[in-house]
């Protein structure tokens, strides 16, 4: 997106602890955090707290950030999934289970505007997405962006920890080879 | 890397990897660079399933608190110019700056970065950053919060790295000044600088050649291009 274009210069800012620069780059992306821990832990207090680690995280780290570690916003948001998902693991959240499996996938089936890599790239992950079948998606983005383990996929597909196992292998081999066949040209 | 690895990066990234799962594979990361890369494979590929529009409005509080806990740490950190590890540090910052700089809107993208120095104050904050792009003998610089009383001015200095000398390259009257042209002489200076200094001076510059002890920001100067 346009307005992530300015985030490497900033990352650099705040690596010479520019506080200026770090706040410009809160402001950019705080809202966008928000949304995807808020997501992961489905409650409020633990959301900011999660961001407030994130943000410390950033600031004490932005000089290890380089360019072959991808995108900026990618760095940025990768950190707030992983502070989200220790947290989860500390408090051992479990997600309350109350929505249909249709309601929780709605808000994430719809992904107009991705636009970290490449059109290119972007079409190539979401076809092979679309090879896998129905469950072995679904649990995949429940898992990434709303923070399900195993046991809560199991529990809302009304199947066993070892077959989400087995659905996860498969759908990790599935993508790999259907995304290196088509890098490949294929 | 092994099939297996391989699951357990993924899962690592999805998050379903938990507990001391995840801790024992957290160690291994650190150790095993293939795996690293496999884990950064799958952070950059799933990556794409984040929809970067939705966003939700923060609590008011969540900034004052990211202040409150970085101001302990950098206060903690606080180093002087003469710190060793500080100068190496600000050599790499130094380094990841001309890199980035190069996708900033405030210089010319057209030409890559040849020198770079970033000036800090002693307390590490920058102060200036002075950067030349192509053989244009331009000083491109960009200043921040630094205020000049009235008979007063600026002066750039260049360390010489073949005799540590210490040369001026420009007085400067006014801190929103964009950028120096270089006489070829000034040029030359540039290439050789070892740092660049920037002192307090009386108005029209040092009397004696030499900077005042009045000196607000210095930087190791760094060749970016080849």
């Amino acid at each position: 997106m346009k307005e992530f274009e300015k985030l490497n210069y900033l990352i650099a800012r705040c690596a010479l602890k520019d506080n200026q620069a770090f706040q410009e780059l809160y402001q950019l992306t705080a809202p966008l955090l928000n949304n995807i821990v808020f997501k992961l832990v489905k409650n409020e207090s633990m959301c900011s707290d999660v961001l407030q680690d994130a943000y410390v995280q950033i600031w004490n780290n932005a000089d290890q950030f380089t360019l072959d570690k991808g995108q900026a916003i990618g760095w940025i948001i990768t950190i707030a999934r992983y502070r989200a998902l220790d947290r989860l693991s500390k408090e051992a959240k479990t997600c309350e289970l109350t929505d249909s499996l249709e309601s929780r996938l709605t808000s994430t089936d719809n992904t107009p505007e991705q636009q970290l890599l490449s059109q290119e790239q972007q079409t190539l992950f979401h076809h092979c997405m679309s090879q896998l079948n129905d469950s072995t998606r679904q649990a995949i983005r429940l898992a990434y962006l709303q923070g399900y383990s195993r046991e809560m996929l199991a529990k809302m597909f009304g199947t066993k920890v070892n077959t989400i196992k087995s659905w996860l292998k498969r759908g990790v081999e599935q993508l790999m080879s259907c995304i290196s066949s088509r890098s490949a040209g294929v | 890397m092994s099939s297996n690895d391989n699951i357990l990066a993924f899962e690592y990234v999805i998050g379903t990897l938990r507990d001391s799962a995840r801790t024992e594979f957290d160690k291994r990361i650190q150790q095993e660079p293939d795996l690293l890369q496999q884990v950064n494979y799958w952070e950059q590929e799933l990556l794409l399933m984040q929809d970067l529009s939705e966003q939700r409005p923060l609590a008011e509080d969540i900034w004052p608190q990211i202040q409150k806990r970085i101001t302990k740490v950098t206060r903690r950190k606080s180093v002087s110019w003469w710190n060793p590890i500080a100068l190496v540090a600000t050599l790499l910052v130094t380094v990841l700056v001309a890199v980035l700089f190069v996708s900033s809107s405030d210089f010319n993208n057209e030409f890559p970065v040849d020198y770079v120095a970033v000036l800090l104050d002693e307390q590490g904050e920058p102060q200036l950053t002075a950067i030349t792009q192509g053989d244009n003998r331009k000083l491109l610089l960009q200043w921040e919060a630094l205020t000049l009383k009235e008979q007063q001015s600026l002066q750039l200095w260049a360390e010489s790295r073949s005799d540590g000398q210490i040369r001026s390259l420009a007085i400067i009257q006014q801190t929103d000044l964009k950028s120096l042209s270089l006489s070829e002489a000034n040029w030359r200076l540039i290439k050789d600088a070892k740092k660049l200094i920037l002192s307090v001076e009386e108005s029209g510059g040092s009397p004696i050649d030499e900077p005042s002890e009045q000196i607000i920001a210095r930087g190791v100067c760094v060749r970016v291009s080849s």
